[in-house]
């Protein structure tokens, strides 16, 4: 049985220029335990996508629209109330995002904003989150996790702060974990040891992740299942294996071609991945980001 | 940071000794002759001039600053000369209330001020919004004398001899005339009652601008990425806003702290003098009458130096408020 089912999601946002149609018609599912890749370009839909599980599309302007459906399980969170969203949100469902640097509060230890998710999840005391934010922070592989845990997010590298943002997501061991574009903002290095990690963590707890990225390199190392989006669409889904030997959407293949620019034997340059990402509708390539 | 704290002191004496030497030149050099108390039907002008000798004022302006800075710098702040008492005592006298008055509306103006953003931000583009906009920008741009005279009317006049409510509030002083004759709760109450009015008057001014400074920061703050992180962490919307959003948000209210203190000391100066409050404010403007050049001159001395340690205080704060920060 699926874990995640998405079905026909559509979230428009509603401005005075016209509505944008950032996800317009979106299915998916995730299994348990799956790894399942997100790929498209920017302004695509992906984070859009990722937020709408979770509820936190700003309405207004954002809206889910009737006909939509996100099952978790057996709950339904298109129009599940807010508690209801609360108690899937870190709990069931763990998320972390682009920027670890500005997704972390300035103003509090890096102990206290993970503590603040185990004290509410697992209902345990200060002391008790102390001693588990610590054994957090070496499980996402911090060195001196007991110095760290007493410094603020910008004492720390930007990979070091986004294991913390893992750690934080990991907190309440949820059974799904979104990844949105965790690597873009990391050097490749850096890059290839938060992929590593996040391989290693969902192996060793069995939980389900949904990969977003724009990389399809970084899909191709850790991913069951790839879903190409374009447009707020997807438009091809597949193993990865199929879809990097025989893309069938010619929006993959521009993606695919940007992968190696000197493989150039299609004749296929960034030109065409321009082309290929389409901009000039509202549609996928304004707005709402990803 | 206890270097950085002596550092700013020591950085701060020229300032304040710049400041005591222009305003010993303003009020020596601006018309007005301080012996002209004493002249009186009956009063000899040798008399006069007699009393101008004792005061010192028959001597050039340079010599006269040079020995008023030399014993200034050694704590002493010469005669008053309307109150014939060291002008250190009258201050040390007057001083505290004034605190009182200044501590208690800058709690208030940054009490509500906070509170009235963040509802307003919270409630973004909503009437609880626009209402509130309407009412700060009421305030903000009222003068607080006017303001004053208005709650005056309201609160003290009409509300006993008029409506006949029996919370009126007191319009001038610091206690009441039967002050010693109460209990001590008493006494504490009415301390409180004396308080109220020219506190708001000084406050409701500067809680606008905090407010709409507040507004706009919070506004600013909850659309970081952090605020989206704490909602997908599955905190409540409560702590999101008050835990996370807010400590942010202050940051850069907390510099407003050190703006508005010249603020709110100029606004002493007018609201002791409409509330009869026994502070520097309304010492200041009756020694300006009385032409009592010590006690002027040691008043904007101490006005100077509590604008520096008030700002050094906000300084301080920033970094309180904000783990980035750091003086060393």
């Amino acid at each position: 049985m699926a874990l995640l089912e998405v079905k026909e999601l559509r979230t428009w946002f509603e401005g005075e220029a016209g509505t944008v149609r950032a996800v317009d018609g979106v299915s998916f599912s995730v299994g348990e335990g799956e790894v399942v890749g997100l790929v498209g370009g920017s302004g695509c839909g992906k984070t859009v996508t990722a937020l709408s599980v979770l509820g936190l599309v700003p309405q207004p302007p954002g809206r889910i629209q009737a006909g939509s459906s996100i099952r978790l399980g057996d709950l339904e969170l298109v129009g599940a109330s807010p508690r209801e969203l609360r108690a899937v949100r870190g709990r069931r469902v763990g998320m972390i995002f682009q920027e670890p640097m500005s997704s972390l509060n300035p103003v509090y230890t890096v102990g206290e904003q993970i503590g603040e998710s185990l004290r509410l999840h697992r209902g345990v005391g200060r002391r008790e989150a102390r001693r588990l934010c610590v054994g957090l922070l070496e499980e996402v592989g911090i060195p001196e996790p007991e110095r760290r845990r007493r410094q603020y997010p910008h004492e720390l590298s930007g990979g070091m702060q986004q294991r913390v943002m893992i750690a934080m997501a990991l907190a309440a061991e949820p059974e799904l974990l979104i990844a949105d574009e965790p690597t873009t903002a990391l050097d490749v290095t850096t890059q290839a040891q938060i992929l590593a990690l996040l391989a290693r963590l969902r192996e060793s707890r069995g939980m389900a992740l949904l990969l977003i990225t724009h990389d399809l390199a970084v899909v191709a190392e850790t991913c069951h299942r790839v879903l190409v989006m374009h447009r707020g669409r997807i438009v091809e889904a597949d193993s990865v294996e199929a879809v990097f030997h025989r893309p069938r959407h010619p929006h993959t293949r521009s993606l695919l071609d940007s992968l190696s620019p000197l493989k150039g034997e299609t004749g296929q340059g960034e030109a065409d991945l321009e082309g290929g990402t389409g901009d000039g509708t509202p549609v996928g390539s304004d707005g709402s980001g990803s | 940071m206890v270097g950085y704290i002596v550092r700013r002191l020591l950085a701060a004496i020229p300032l304040v000794l710049g400041v005591a030497t222009i305003v010993f030149f303003v009020v020596n050099l601006a018309p007005g002759d301080p012996a002209s108390i004493y002249s009186a039907p009956g009063v000899s002008p040798q008399a006069v001039e007699q009393m101008r000798q004792n005061m010192g004022l028959d001597r050039p302006i340079h010599e006269r600053y040079v020995r008023w800075m030399g014993a200034m710098l050694q704590g002493d702040f010469g005669i008053s000369f309307s109150r014939n008492q060291p002008v250190r005592d009258v201050i040390a006298q007057i001083l505290p209330n004034t605190l009182i008055l200044s501590a208690s509306a800058l709690l208030l103006a940054f009490g509500a001020g906070i509170l009235i953003g963040v509802v307003q931000a919270v409630r973004q583009n909503t009437f609880t919004d626009g209402a509130l906009s309407v009412g700060t920008l009421f305030f903000y741009s009222m003068p607080s004398f006017w303001l004053a005279l208005m709650l005056i009317l309201i609160f003290s006049l009409y509300a006993r001899n008029v409506w006949g409510w029996p919370l009126w509030l007191p319009a001038s002083g610091m206690v009441s005339v039967d002050h010693n004759a109460m209990g001590p709760w008493e006494q504490v109450l009415d301390r409180l009652r004396h308080l109220v009015l020219p506190s708001a008057s000084l406050a409701l001014v500067l809680a606008a601008g905090v407010a709409r400074y507040m507004r706009g920061s919070m506004l600013e703050v909850i659309r970081q990425d952090y605020i989206r992180t704490a909602r997908a962490k599955g905190l409540p919307e409560r702590t999101v806003i008050l835990k996370h959003a807010v400590r942010n948000a202050l940051i850069p209210v907390v510099t407003l702290l050190g703006l508005y203190l010249p603020v709110l000391f100029s606004g002493t100066v007018v609201i002791e003098t409409v509330f009869a409050w026994p502070g520097m404010g309304k010492l200041m403007v009756d020694s300006i009458f009385q032409r009592d050049y010590p006690v002027v001159m040691a008043g904007a001395f101490v006005f100077a130096v509590m604008v520096v340690v008030g700002n050094l205080v906000a300084d301080l704060l920033y970094a309180a408020v904000d783990p980035r920060i750091r003086y060393e």
